[in-house]
């Protein structure tokens, strides 16, 4: 901490001291924004990692493609280490079709299994080859 | 390349602080490199969010250009007029510029080589741990940042000042609900959204990044720097003749507001949690604080003017931060009266001096002319600030127990503060000092406020008092420890610092008083570290929200629960349709509270879909699609007909009320 002023009644040779160490001190500062770039710099890109839906996660999703109760295709979105997904279509409990999709982690794909529009409740059953199961399903 | 465009901005903020500190004050105003960092970035902050507020009024589009130009514009304009008054100005124009000629200034308060290295080895220490916590709680899931973005990214996707208000379900009589026409709220501010939409307007950097937490963090280091800045003056004034090192004293606070209680709020634990206008308030008081000790020590009316432009930046940005300032200039103020009851004409021409002078009157003018003229606050427009006075209407809003008080404080900081309080008013000179109402009048006022705040006809929330505390009590705990081998020293004895208790005896003491707060500040620490794993969590409701932002028009309502989905108040950053879309399920306990009766609908249409209150709710206000935890809330959907589930995660299901 220093005085960058001249303070009354000092010498110049006073305020030269002073002016030099205020230049000192200024060295304090830079020190101070060094932390706090290096600490954004570590922050980005953990954080970064956080946000990346691959990145150390395991998780996928199953959901209508559209929200228009005339359509039954589907997306599977895969960021888990599992790679077949085997699903089946069924209406009011009765299987209508199957079928399996492979996809890597960070891939997703839309299936249109093509089955009659009829009443009732028609529900997508996907699981995954790593046991884990996800449905979805519609009432007409 | 994001985080370089970052930086850059984000560094200008100070950068064109420092411009305006030398526009306004000149190059030879007396502060030392850390207090002008300071000083710059918090006047870097006020002055971005003046012109913003005054482009914005005037119905500027806020676009990049208008951003930059509100960046640079008045800190180059002062610059200028600067250069020009240092070039033509009459010599006796200049002469009145300081009214601090006959002041001696203490001139101590400087670093020697060892210190300068402790220093810098406490504040990267304390960067540190704080990186270490945010990497882990980071992530942006916390609400209360949720919020603030949003109202960044309106600012952003509108170029203009955003409306506060929002649409809520009211009951509308014989058992009905509705959603109201958007209503003002009084919660949120402009300065505590200004800075960060003008980042990301400039640099392009999304809010879903850590960006905001970066930023967060910057704020809560030069508040700490601030401190630091604020204790070494402090000390200079109460140990004018330089019997203990002030820089020893800044160091002992350093150790306590730095690493000691690094996590703990109000420190990372409000970064991460995107406490944005406390953090902001801790970073004004104690420099408008630092400035007020100047201006009345040094008798520089320069500084208090300064500290009128930074009190002024505070109240555009945190009303309770501003609130808390209010009452503490109170006390500090009557504990200056207690001290100088004998001197009392002399302290009236010495304020009276200080105050009619043309810093601070010009500063009151701008804060005048900027209230009248271009914008009021939004607590203000509201009339919020008389819910905050009168009688206490919660029991959380009549006062902590002391136990609870210490625990917010910090229990060494608090136990050492104390100390220092007691031990402070049994030295005369230290007692007789002007200085010492500075610190005794923030302790203390905050004290009752947080343990007595019906004593003051409060009526805000204890526990956010308590916070508060942490700044003064490290002060007061610093000067514990700094002054600690002086309380044993004995005059007589050769060399002058050497202590009249045995050797053993006094390190054995001053080891115990070290160690216990070294075990206080690190097991609030261990306590305040986050759950991590929440990213994943956080991803996922990220990815349904996007989802369903592609598949919605704004016809379409839509609620989630707020009690077991991550980050939902994130959700409507994808939605951009209003601060209250999507609707949430609060907090159970909120549709309890007897003080504060709300809308039970948003509790029903999730808890009871197939209730006739539920299904009343649902023909009321029109919700056609519900985002709920599949843990806890599937069953209620999957055995009712009038529901179809459109999506499914792990942590996130969407369920669409069939037409």
């Amino acid at each position: 901490m220093n005085e960058t002023d001249k303070p009354t009644g000092q010498s110049e040779r006073a305020i030269v001291t002073l002016r030099r160490r205020a230049s000192g001190d200024a060295v304090t500062v830079f020190a101070v924004i060094a932390f706090f770039v290096i600490a954004s710099g570590v922050l980005f890109s953990q954080i970064d990692r956080g946000l990346d839906p691959n990145y150390g996660k395991n998780w996928w999703t199953l959901s209508f493609e559209t929200r228009d109760p005339a359509s039954d295709a589907f997306i599977v979105e895969n960021h888990s280490s599992a790679t077949r997904f085997t699903y089946t279509v069924s209406r009011d409990g009765t299987a209508l079709k199957t079928g399996t999709v492979t996809l890597e982690k960070g891939k997703d794909a839309t299936v249109s299994p093509e089955v009659p529009v009829d009443a009732g409740r028609t529900s997508v059953s996907v699981t995954a080859n790593d046991g884990t199961k996800k449905e979805i399903y519609r009432e007409r | 390349m994001i985080l370089l465009l970052f930086l850059i901005v984000t560094l200008s903020i100070p950068l064109s602080g420092y411009f305006l500190f030398y526009g306004i004050f000149g190059r030879s105003f007396p502060v030392s490199s850390l207090e002008r960092f300071a000083f710059s970035f918090a006047l870097g902050l006020g002055s971005l969010d003046f012109s913003i507020i005054a482009f914005g009024k005037a119905k500027v589009a806020l676009t990049p250009p208008i951003i930059l130009a509100s960046l640079l514009v008045v800190p180059f304009a002062a610059v200028a007029l600067r250069l020009i008054y240092d070039r033509y100005a009459p010599a006796t124009w200049k002469k009145t510029a300081s009214t601090s000629e006959t002041v001696v200034r203490p001139e101590h308060v400087r670093f020697s080589p060892t210190q300068r290295s402790l220093f810098l080895l406490l504040i990267g220490l304390t960067i540190f741990l704080k990186t270490l916590f945010l990497v882990d709680a980071g992530v942006p899931t916390a609400t209360d940042l949720g919020h603030h973005m949003y109202w960044s990214k309106v600012i952003v996707d509108t170029g203009r000042l955003p409306d506060y208000s929002k649409r809520e379900i009211v009951d509308v009589g014989n058992g009905h609900s509705a959603l109201s026409a958007p209503e003002p709220i009084s919660d949120f501010i402009i300065g505590e959204h200004l800075p960060f939409a003008a980042i990301a307007e400039l640099s392009g950097v999304s809010f879903f990044s850590a960006f905001p937490v970066s930023f967060l963090l910057l704020i809560n280091i030069v508040s700490i720097v601030s401190l630091f800045a604020l204790s070494v003056r402090l000390a200079s004034f109460l140990f004018p003749e330089g019997s203990i090192s002030p820089v020893s004293v800044g160091l002992a606070v350093l150790f306590f507001a730095g690493p000691l209680f690094a996590f703990a709020s109000p420190e990372a634990k409000f970064v991460s949690g995107g406490v944005v206008g406390n953090l902001i308030g801790n970073l004004m008081i104690p420099l408008v604080l630092l400035a007020l000790l100047r201006s009345f020590m040094e008798e520089d009316a320069r500084f208090l003017g300064l500290s009128v432009l930074l009190a002024l930046t505070l109240a555009y940005t945190h009303h309770l931060s501003t609130f808390v300032l209010a009452f503490v200039i109170v006390g500090i103020f009557l504990s200056l009266l207690v001290v100088s009851i004998r001197r009392l004409p002399a302290l009236a021409v010495r304020i009276g001096t200080v105050f009619f002078s043309p810093y601070p009157l010009l500063a009151i003018g701008f804060a005048v002319a900027f209230f009248f003229l271009v914008a009021k606050p939004t607590y203000i427009e509201t009339n919020a600030v008389t819910t905050a006075v009168g009688t206490a209407v919660k029991a959380t809003r009549t006062g902590l127990s002391f136990l609870q008080t210490s625990e917010s404080a910090g229990v060494a900081r608090m136990a050492l503060g104390l100390a220092a309080l007691l031990v402070a008013a049994s030295i005369r000179p230290i007692r007789r000092s002007q200085a010492f109402p500075f610190i005794l009048g923030w302790g203390g006022i905050l004290l009752v406020m947080a343990l007595r705040p019906t004593w003051l006809f409060l009526n805000i929330p204890s526990d956010r008092i308590g916070t508060y505390l942490s700044f003064p009590f490290s002060i007061l705990a610093g000067l514990f420890l700094a002054g600690f081998p002086f309380l044993f020293r004995d005059p007589k004895r050769k060399p002058a610092n050497d202590v009249f208790l045995p050797g053993n005896i006094f390190l054995f003491a001053a080891l115990v008083l070290f160690s216990f707060s070294t075990w206080n500040g690190s097991q609030e620490n261990q306590s305040a570290l986050p759950n991590p794993g929440k990213a994943q969590d956080a991803v996922e409701v990220f990815s349904a929200s996007r989802y369903l932002a592609d598949r919605t028009k704004p016809g379409d309502l839509f609620l989630k629960d707020h009690n077991y989905l991550a980050a939902d108040s994130w959700m409507k950053l994808f939605f951009m349709r209003g601060y209250a879309y999507p609707l949430s399920r609060g907090y159970f306990k909120r549709y309890t509270d007897e003080t504060n009766p709300r809308e039970q609908c948003t509790l029903q249409m999730i808890s009871v879909p197939n209730l006739p209150e539920g299904q009343a709710c649902f023909k009321d206000v029109g919700v056609n699609l519900l985002a709920v935890n599949p843990t806890y809330d599937a069953a209620q959907f999957e055995s009712s007909h009038a529901f179809s589930r459109i999506y499914s995660g792990t942590t996130i299901q969407i369920y669409e009320r069939n037409r």
